[in-house]
């Protein structure tokens, strides 16, 4: 809680600053992104339960939270080239993502539909902005246009979806030691299953669109193409952790009702797998391919959900951990290229091993995670999931996913081709861009390893990770 | 069924909301008389004549303060209820209309200094 | 000791590590010391280990780890040193520093000289593994890794390609028999649960017979490709292609005994189904005549020894066919090391003909090569059976204990063993004897070895006059089977067989010690007084011209293994592989370009459209849903 607030002044502090010197909101935004996180340890020995049943800060949300702000102090901290395109107005875009950090937090710890519509608003409409943020380019004012009208669409469906629920079950309240919960309310007074259940359907859908998952990806490849390589980055990482714990918390909540809702999540699990990573093996631009994978990384995140029992929390905090910590690397160092080059073809890579190794070397792991071999964390965050579905389908009668499993494994083995694209344009291909590329700041470079050091490590304290979910 | 019988007077006034719709159209369209000329397909057809479109830029700025208006309007209408419940919610209710004020001012010295009510600049 | 036990392997891999990292940076000598120094202190740790067994006659184990743990089956990386590890340790490691000594004389030309030391210490290293294992997954490891050096080490001068192909061949020979192996065990994992040797054992009291049966003659199937029996011997002889301390160190004294080893070693289970070991006894026989008949006529020196070592090993599985699992280990032991000897001791012949290997070419070198000589002639006398030497006692006990299983088995092994003792000394009288039949400069160039070559040599000579006293009969000395007492608590049995009175066994080692005298004088005879040379291939007729093109075993295996499957194969390659594979999985990924192109035309930019779509998303969804 303490550091939902931190954040919040962080934002606004960042905005009057901004308005002082552009040079300080950097550091001043890292500075409070950093205080934050050291809060977040101290609101994890407190838990926060707020009086009138709003916000719910566990043990669990707590570390998501951290490691959502975590991500923003990693983005904003090395953001020093890459918001350039920004001019006078880099403190706006930081208090925006600030803003859009405390929409994260607020969904990590919704107890209550209405926080969870306020926290998707104030987690989307920054980014609206943000998309549209380089604004003298055409790509990124298209971007921004699509997202937003978009996302007030799946806004509308998540709401029309609440208002189901509120009407089937004559309650706001989720969780499940409330007596006047939506599941309470919706067993005792007898409203109509059929809605409720539309209800719950047309919430999944809206917050599926923020995950990108399909059939509601439609927007992420051309925004996330269009914006600018900060934004992306922090889309796919921040906004991606908040949908996909969002729709788990609520699930939890409502108790996974019946079988045949695994089935629709089963569906679009396996939908985003495929159109993300068919789609992604033809593209030419990099960054597009990267909006393609995070499309079937929501693929994988989705059947993570079908497990259908708490544990899925620890596993997917420890997917998103290895998702984000890679696709930042990549991103970071992608982004620092297209900055110089001016594209974000694969082409631009070209030959970047020879000049630059240690870049090169550290986005070739953060590739190798993401494609997911062992033994970096990608491949473990993978091997749980795969993992626990295994074992729940071992517990049902039908076996469970095991088929959905089958297909996320062969996809999986499909987007190595377009990971590997990557590697082999960094080191095999000879450079054949004019542009000089120099090196990275020695410090962003630091960072990097440190993620990629993370990375390799992870899978060692997994164990540890799980025991704190449980704390 | 019968959770769903509560739902019976919502379903006949949708049906006769949609009805009632339908049915004045297709009455106008039977007892209207039909006179077509130039004048008459035109937009706006109002007895002015028109001139040019309709659809052309208008400076980013009457947008900016209108967005402002109703911000601030927004923030206006949420002080009716407070008004009404001014006695029963206390000091408890004081403070959270001061804190929401508060953002609302932190917000205007912001765009006061952004310049953004500038008009001529 | 025991938690040192894992030093004993480990030492050979950090000097192949070291050898096969840096080798190529570092010095010959020091490579060739590293070397030879790592396994010369597995030998010291090995026979401190011994002592402790003699010392306590209880056995060493050690776990060091547990490798892998699968839904209730834990395989550790543990280690056991009982009588006959140790006894296979001190054989490995002290032969097998010997022969490291030897070949820092004899590869000291070669370009890959580091390269060759880090095999061996490879080999080494994955032969002590063998042996050590306390479970059966240890030992195939060390298996697999004997079978990688063996192909590494044959094929070492991969630059002619006729090595290269004996290094292919003895690979695939030895997966033949390592599939059997490979079945064996995993009827024995279903069976027991475990690979550990304990568990194993004790799980056979509920083993039916039928099934025992069966591992043990896929066990048996294993130990043919590795110890060269028929069938699967033709690659030991190519074999030969290796540099020479390679066929004294693998294809005579270690590797090739593993599949005695994996008998002994799994004796319990045999003596369940005396059925199979009467098939091993019959199989092992059969080699030892047919190996001795094909050497009669070769003329190279390397390939007398080998089908010397084939027919040897015949022996010794003659010794397990019998029941006599100590008796086949003794064999092993002494004929370690006088094969190991002559291997080296032809080595250095070759070494001062200048790579000559053809006996016909030899002759007289007695004068030139005087402890090679020597020393040569130790072996020989020792491996024919010359009274008193280690092959006497050794050959005789296999004899005395076949003849209580069965007198007619019993002649035919005299008869091989008389045909040993021809060939070996027909091949020693050439080489040593006789007037020197090679080119001038041959001549010139002969000269004695350097010392690092020749002290080998004469330890091993004084090993091979003396090992027999390892286990001098009972009725000799009382008390004085010193080995078969040592591996008593080991090996398991059949029960009921009965024993030779002393008077018969006396007999029966008079027989053969005069027969070895025998052919001994007449040999003699014919190669030295009469100097009759080996004839030339193509004045050969008849028997003699199949001896010597090896009863065309290779040709047949030709034709009938090799030619249909290369027939199947070709129809497979063209129809099922290019046809339905390749043709499946260039289905498969021109169906993913299609797809991923037409996932391509949705994404189209048009945001109506994509509204649309997720409309008709949602729509199709709920139709699923509540629906269907």
């Amino acid at each position: 809680m303490i550091a939902l607030v931190t954040v919040l002044l962080t934002a606004i502090i960042t905005l009057f600053v901004n308005l002082v010197n552009t040079k300080w909101s950097r550091p001043v935004a890292t500075l409070g992104l950093a205080v934050a996180l050291g809060v977040c340890f101290y609101d994890f020995s407190n838990p926060y339960e707020d009086a009138s049943e709003m916000l719910y800060f566990s043990h669990a949300s707590t570390i998501f939270s951290g490691l959502t702000i975590l991500i923003g102090l990693i983005l904003i901290g090395t953001s020093e080239y890459s918001i350039t395109y920004a001019g006078k107005n880099r403190g706006d875009v930081y208090a925006l993502m600030l803003f859009s950090i405390c929409g994260a937090l607020i969904l990590f710890a919704y107890s209550n539909l209405l926080m969870l519509f306020l926290g998707v608003e104030i987690l989307s409409i920054p980014l609206y902005v943000l998309a549209g943020s380089d604004k003298d380019n055409l790509a990124s004012n298209e971007s921004s246009l699509k997202y937003f009208l978009q996302g007030a669409f799946a806004t509308g469906i998540l709401l029309f979806g609440i208002a189901l629920v509120y009407g089937a079950s004559g309650s706001f309240f989720i969780g499940g030691s409330k007596a006047n919960n939506i599941i309470n309310y919706q067993l005792y007074s007898g409203g109509g299953l059929t809605m409720f259940n539309m209800g719950v359907f047309m919430m999944m859908f809206g917050l599926a669109f923020k995950i990108a998952a399909a059939p509601f990806h439609f927007w992420s490849a051309d925004v996330y193409e269009g914006a600018p390589d900060l934004i992306t980055s922090f889309m796919a990482t921040v906004v991606k952790t908040a949908g996909i714990v969002a729709i788990t918390i609520f699930l939890l909540s409502i108790g996974f009702l019946n079988k045949q809702w695994e089935m629709t999540f089963a569906i679009m699990a396996g939908l985003s797998l495929v159109v993300g990573n068919f789609s992604a093996l033809k593209q030419m631009s990099f960054k597009r391919t990267l909006a393609y994978s995070s499309i079937s990384h929501a693929g994988y995140l989705m059947l993570g959900i079908t497990i259908n029992d708490p544990i899925i929390i620890p596993t997917l905090l420890f997917y998103l951990l290895a998702y984000s910590l890679s696709t930042l690397v990549l991103m970071i160092g992608m982004s620092w290229v297209a900055g110089h080059t001016g594209k974000h073809d694969f082409t631009a890579f070209n030959g970047l091993a020879k000049k630059h190794p240690i870049l090169a070397g550290l986005m070739a792991v953060a590739m190798l995670s993401m494609a997911g071999l062992p033994p970096l964390s990608g491949f473990f965050g993978k091997y749980f999931i795969f993992a626990e579905v295994f074992n729940q389908g071992a517990l049902s009668k039908d076996g469970g996913f095991w088929w959905l499993v089958l297909v996320a494994a062969i996809n999986s083995v499909i987007s190595i081709y377009y990971y590997f694209r990557i590697i082999i344009a960094m080191f095999f291909s000879p450079a054949i861009s004019e542009e000089e590329v120099p090196a990275m700041p020695r410090i962003n470079l630091f960072v990097l390893g440190l993620m990629c050091l993370g990375l390799l490590i992870a899978p060692l304290f997994a164990t540890q990770l799980y025991g704190l979910m449980f704390y | 069924m019968e959770q769903n019988a509560s739902y019976l007077p919502i379903l006949i006034q949708a049906a006769i909301a949609i009805g009632f719709v339908g049915l004045v159209l297709v009455l106008t369209h039977i007892l209207g008389p039909r006179r077509y000329s130039k004048k008459k397909v035109e937009n706006f057809e109002c007895g002015i004549e028109s001139e040019g479109n309709a659809r052309f830029p208008v400076s980013v700025k009457y947008f900016l303060t209108a967005i402002l208006f109703v911000l601030i309007d927004v923030e206006v209408i949420f002080f009716y209820p407070y008004a009404v419940n001014f006695r029963e919610m206390g000091v408890q209710g004081f403070l959270a209309v001061v804190m929401f004020v508060a953002f609302f001012l932190v917000g205007f010295i912001y765009i006061w200094k952004k310049g953004a009510l500038e008009w001529e600049k | 000791m025991e938690k040192n036990l894992i030093l004993i392997p480990l030492l050979p891999l950090i000097g192949f590590l070291i050898n096969g990292i840096f080798g190529k940076k570092l010095p010959k000598n020091v490579v060739g010391a590293l070397g030879t120094l790592v396994v010369f202190g597995s030998f010291i740790l090995s026979l401190l280990a011994f002592l402790e067994v003699r010392e306590s006659g209880q056995a060493l184990s050690h776990t060091a780890f547990t490798w892998m743990q699968i839904a209730g089956l834990k395989f550790d990386i543990a280690f056991l040193a009982d009588q006959l590890s140790t006894q296979m340790m001190l054989i490995i490691t002290g032969i097998g520093s010997l022969i490291h000594l030897y070949s820092i004389g004899y590869m000291h030309k070669d370009e890959g000289f580091y390269k060759f030391f880090a095999y061996l210490n490879l080999f080494i290293f994955s032969m002590l593994l063998l042996v050590m294992g306390s479970n059966y997954l240890l030992l195939f490891f060390g298996w697999e890794g004997v079978g990688l050096c063996s192909y590494l080490l044959i094929g070492f001068w991969y630059q002619n390609l006729e090595y290269g192909k004996a290094a292919r061949k003895a690979f695939v020979m030895n997966r033949i028999g390592d599939l059997g192996l490979m079945l064996g065990l995993f009827m024995l994992l279903q069976h027991a649960g475990s690979l550990e040797y304990k568990e194993v054992m004790a799980s056979l009291s509920t083993l039916s017979t039928e099934k025992a049966a069966c591992i043990g003659l896929l066990l048996f199937v294993g130990a043919t490709g590795k110890s060269a029996q028929i069938p699967l011997y033709t690659w030991l002889p190519d074999a030969m292609a290796g540099p020479t301390p390679v066929s004294a160190l693998i294809h005579a004294a270690t590797m090739v005994t593993a599949g005695i080893y994996l008998i002994v070693r799994s004796s319990a289970l045999y003596s369940m189904v005396p059925e199979v070991l009467e098939i091993i006894g019959y199989v092992g026989l059969a080699t030892a005549l047919f190996a001795g008949l094909i050497a009669i006529r070769q003329n190279d020196i390397k390939k007398v020894l080998a089908y010397s070592t084939v027919s040897q090993l015949g022996f010794m599985f003659v010794a397990l066919g019998v029941g006599a699992y100590s008796t086949a280990m003794f064999h092993l032991t002494t004929h370690a090391f006088f094969k190991a000897l002559m291997f080296l001791g032809s080595g250095s012949v070759i070494h001062a003909m200048g790579g000559e290997q053809d006996i016909r070419k030899m002759g007289g070198l007695a004068k030139k090569l005087k402890i090679t000589h020597l020393t040569f002639l130790v072996g020989t006398l020792a491996i024919i059976g010359f009274p008193l030497t280690s092959g006497f006692f050794s050959k005789d006990e296999i004899l005395a204990k076949v003849y209580e299983h069965s007198p007619i088995m019993w002649g035919l092994l005299l008869l091989a063993s008389a045909i040993t003792a021809f060939y070996m000394l027909r091949m020693f009288f050439l080489t040593f004897h006789g007037s020197f039949r090679g080119t001038h400069d041959q001549e010139h160039h002969l000269h004695e070895s350097p010392i690092s070559m020749t002290l080998p040599l004469m330890v091993l000579a004084v090993l091979s006059l003396a090992g027999g006293f390892l286990n001098v009969p009972e009725f000799i000395s009382e008390g004085s089977e010193h080995l078969h007492t040592w591996l008593n608590s080991v090996v398991t049995y059949v029960s009921g067989r009965h024993h030779l009175d002393h008077s018969t066994e006396w007999m029966l080692m008079g027989v053969a010690s005069a027969l070895a005298l025998i052919i001994l004088v007449s040999t003699y005879v014919v190669y030295v007084s009469k100097k009759s040379t080996a004839a030339e291939d193509d004045q050969l007729t008849g028997i003699q011209k199949w001896m010597n093109n090896k009863f065309y075993i290779d040709e047949l295996y030709q034709s009938v293994v090799q030619k249909p499957i290369e027939a199947i194969s070709n129809l497979g390659y063209n129809i099922i592989d290019r046809g339905i594979i390749d043709g499946s999985v260039n289905f498969i990924g021109k169906s993913v370009e299609v797809a991923g192109n037409a996932l391509r035309r949705i994404q189209n930019g048009n945001v109506e459209y994509y509204l649309l779509y997720m409309v008709l998303g949602i729509f199709f969804l709920l139709v699923f849903k509540f629906v269907l």
